[in-house]
């Protein structure tokens, strides 16, 4: 019994003791949040490699002495990479990281070290590549040798948010120790994933440079499988938006190179007769045939063959079928006419502004550009002898987005319309400045922005409207022989179908700090 | 009882590993290289059975048979390897040249002999040819597709004249045992065969109605044609 009662006493005892309130959570200290202030701050970020990244931030920690804090700032990508890129309350860091199309994750820890108390807030950066993506610009300023220079601007970089232009000048010698030996006539930029070249064409020598560094990476023969007999360039073009490919015209002849392949292949051929090229026009995005050239010597038009193939021939346009509907015209059989310009039109068209040869006759002819190839490819025929100034044009461009032709003098820009009953409306689109002469004019195809006026309140600007500027933007050079100075000056068309340049100049953009610019075009991502 | 418990060795797959040719004739021709006095070929062999990690050895002999119209003293015979964790292998002949060379085709018959890993199997002998005057090249086969199967030494010798070069070094197959040979990628032989192509088509349109023909072999008189590739 007398046991019975002690195990009750005890078990009772246990009971009581585990019924007691728990107390010891109840003795906190309340401890100061850690709070970050952003205001002011973007919440996410566009950089460039090596730019320089500067953020301010307001810290408070109640009533505690922030001397206890502690930072960290890191950049973060996936697969655990951390890197640490500052440990100080404010940010300023040159940025290091390779450039990538995924954005970092900039994240920024506050630690209270006497209670470890953390407190973060994070960021996307998205590292571009130091020369990105926008207009590169050829110019001389001795008129004998050349250097190439980078815009980066929103007309050309659709990262580029900013109206601040980023402009590189003489980024060729800066990275090579010297000019380039010559004018620079044509370039272009290709890229297929990721293998990156710039081709420029002087009149006697062709080199393959780097868009990361600028540097020179080949040049001349170097750049065929087979040298060809001379070096003799003509022109340049790369087809970007599809099975990235490229075209150059060396001794009157094509050659060709897609993909990977940095070489280009031996020439095109032609079975039977020969030919000689000034100009070509691959198609951006085919759907058909990859485009064609003018032969001057057989006065035709050839077809390219496969964009993938760099041995197959060159091709005949059919026999021209003059049924109903007949042809506009034969591009077998174009006359005693050389080729001024050949850019691709509207719906995969090919147009080309053609001249007789020993007279002042200009016309455009529109080729088919589609399948079925068949002999009913002449589309259309506009003789534009009787335009205004035709005969001191110098320089053409189109868009693909209208049926028109721009024409440049020295100093205007003309658009003329493409009417289906083969007339055309001119009309004076632009003057240059006195004193400056226009050296060059194209067409911009590729990623960009633009602004046009609101179409309720065409004077306020704020109430502009953003337009991808790619196929909506003509972009010309310009010198001043006296001051030697030389620009780029953007005009957005404002009026699509009828070549309506914009007006008011507060659209259209100026880059100068140039020399003398004899080429120019788009550098991508 | 016992004995019915009595532990049996389970019989595993044994590998006989043996070496065959891969081509039944290789031939050689001085041409390519005017100015040498011999010149080494390495002659392609592949293994049936597992690869193992060190180099194996095999050898083959000269059969003097009414094939073969040529002593020793114009050819030298080597060991030949098939490398560690490789199915290729090749056996080194050096060929050597004279007067007899320089004016006509000899010939080598050899055999695989083998060796103690390596059993000759199916394909046991090959047929070496060697000349300073042009024969059909040993890689005929896969430049064939690029300058028509048809061949005849005149269109050979176009091409070589036509191309600048002296030889079209490209194999697809012979390149894995003997890459220093066998260099040339096909994009440069792709190159090569558009050069010789426009000047056919100028050969021909210089010479109408007497286009370049097929001057002997099978295909003599036959006028020369390229495929497309």
């Amino acid at each position: 019994m007398k046991k019975l009662l002690l195990y009750i006493s005890v078990f009772i005892s246990i009971i009581t003791t585990s019924c007691l309130k728990d107390l010891t959570n109840m003795d906190l200290i309340e401890v100061d949040p850690i709070i970050i202030d952003t205001s002011g701050v973007a919440p996410s970020f566009i950089v460039y490699q090596l730019d320089s990244m500067k953020i301010n931030l307001s810290i408070t920690h109640g009533s505690s002495n922030l001397s206890s804090l502690k930072y960290k700032w890191t950049m973060n990508a996936y697969g655990g990479y951390e890197h640490i890129v500052g440990t100080t309350k404010d940010l300023m860091y040159k940025i290091t990281e390779a450039p990538s199309t995924t954005s970092y994750m900039l994240i920024f820890t506050v630690t209270d070290t006497l209670t470890n108390l953390k407190a973060f807030f994070s960021w996307y950066v998205t590292v571009n590549a130091i020369f990105g993506e926008g207009l590169i610009v050829a110019d001389t300023k001795d008129g004998i040798n050349s250097d190439l220079n980078l815009i980066m601007a929103n007309n050309f970089n659709s990262a580029k948010a900013d109206s601040i232009p980023k402009i590189f000048y003489e980024l060729y010698s800066v990275n090579n120790g010297s000019k380039i030996n010559g004018l620079v006539k044509s370039l272009a930029f290709m890229n297929y994933n990721n293998v990156k070249y710039v081709t420029i064409l002087t009149n006697n020598s062709i080199l393959k440079i780097d868009p990361i560094s600028y540097k020179l990476k080949l040049k001349d023969n170097e750049l065929f499988i087979l040298p060809p007999a001379a070096i003799n360039p003509g022109m340049v073009q790369s087809i970007q938006l599809t099975n990235q490919h490229e075209y150059i015209v060396n001794n009157g002849k094509i050659h060709h190179r897609f993909g990977q392949n940095v070489l280009y292949g031996y020439t095109y051929l032609f079975d039977q007769t020969d030919y000689i090229c000034e100009k070509v026009c691959g198609l951006q995005q085919p759907s058909g045939p990859a485009g064609n050239l003018y032969d001057e010597k057989n006065n035709r038009f050839l077809l390219l063959p496969s964009m993938t193939s760099s041995s197959n021939p060159l091709v005949a346009y059919p026999i021209v079928d003059n049924s109903v509907p007949t042809p506009a015209f034969d591009p077998k059989n174009m006359g005693d006419k050389t080729c001024l310009n050949l850019e691709e039109g509207q719906n995969k068209r090919i147009v080309a502004v053609m001249k007789t040869r020993d007279l002042p006759q200009y016309y455009v002819y529109q080729i088919i550009g589609t399948n079925p190839v068949n002999g009913k490819m002449g589309y259309s025929v506009h003789d534009i002898s009787n335009n205004t100034d035709i005969a001191q044009s110098k320089f053409y461009t189109g868009s693909t987005a209208e049926n028109v032709l721009f024409y440049a003098t020295d100093t205007k820009i003309y658009s003329s319309t493409l009417l289906v009953d083969g007339t055309n409306v001119t009309n004076l689109r632009y003057t240059v400045a006195n004193g400056e002469k226009i050296t060059g004019m194209k067409m911009h195809i590729r990623n960009g922005t633009m602004f046009l006026p609101s179409l309720t309140a065409p004077d306020d600007y704020s109430q502009r409207r953003s337009f991808a500027s790619a196929n909506r933007l003509v972009v010309i050079s310009t010198y001043n022989e006296t001051s030697k100075t030389g620009k780029i000056i953007t005009i957005p068309i404002e009026t699509l179908g009828v070549g309506g340049l914009v007006i008011d100049p507060a659209y259209m953009r100026t880059f100068s700090g140039f020399g003398k610019i004899t080429a120019f075009n788009f550098q991508g991502a | 009882m016992f004995s019915a418990c009595q532990k049996e060795e389970i019989m595993l797959y044994e590998d006989d590993p043996g070496i065959y040719f891969t081509l039944p004739t290789y031939s050689y021709s001085f041409t390519e290289n005017a100015g040498a006095q011999t010149k080494t070929i390495y002659l392609p062999v592949k293994l049936s059975g597992s690869i193992k990690d060190y180099d194996r050895v095999f050898d083959i002999e000269a059969v003097y048979d009414d094939k073969t119209t040529v002593t020793n003293a114009i050819f030298e015979i080597k060991q030949g390897v098939v490398p560690k964790n490789s199915f290729d292998g090749s056996v080194a002949v050096v060929l050597k040249r004279n007067t007899t060379v320089d004016t006509s085709i000899v010939n080598l018959n050899v055999k695989l002999i083998g060796s103690n890993e390596l059993k000759p199997q199916m394909a046991k002998t090959l047929q070496v040819s060697w000349t300073g005057k042009i024969i059909q090249p040993v890689n005929w086969n896969w430049l064939r597709y690029y300058f028509g199967t048809p061949f005849s030494t005149g269109w050979y010798t176009f091409i070589l004249r036509e191309a600048g070069v002296s030889s079209l070094p490209y194999s697809g197959t012979l390149s894995k045992t003997d890459p220093v040979t066998w260099w040339m990628s096909s994009g440069q032989l792709i190159a090569y065969a558009l050069k010789v192509k426009e000047a056919l088509i100028k050969y021909n349109a210089l010479h109408p109605g007497d286009e370049l023909k097929h001057n002997d072999g099978t295909y003599v008189g036959q006028i020369v044609t390229m495929p497309a590739f």
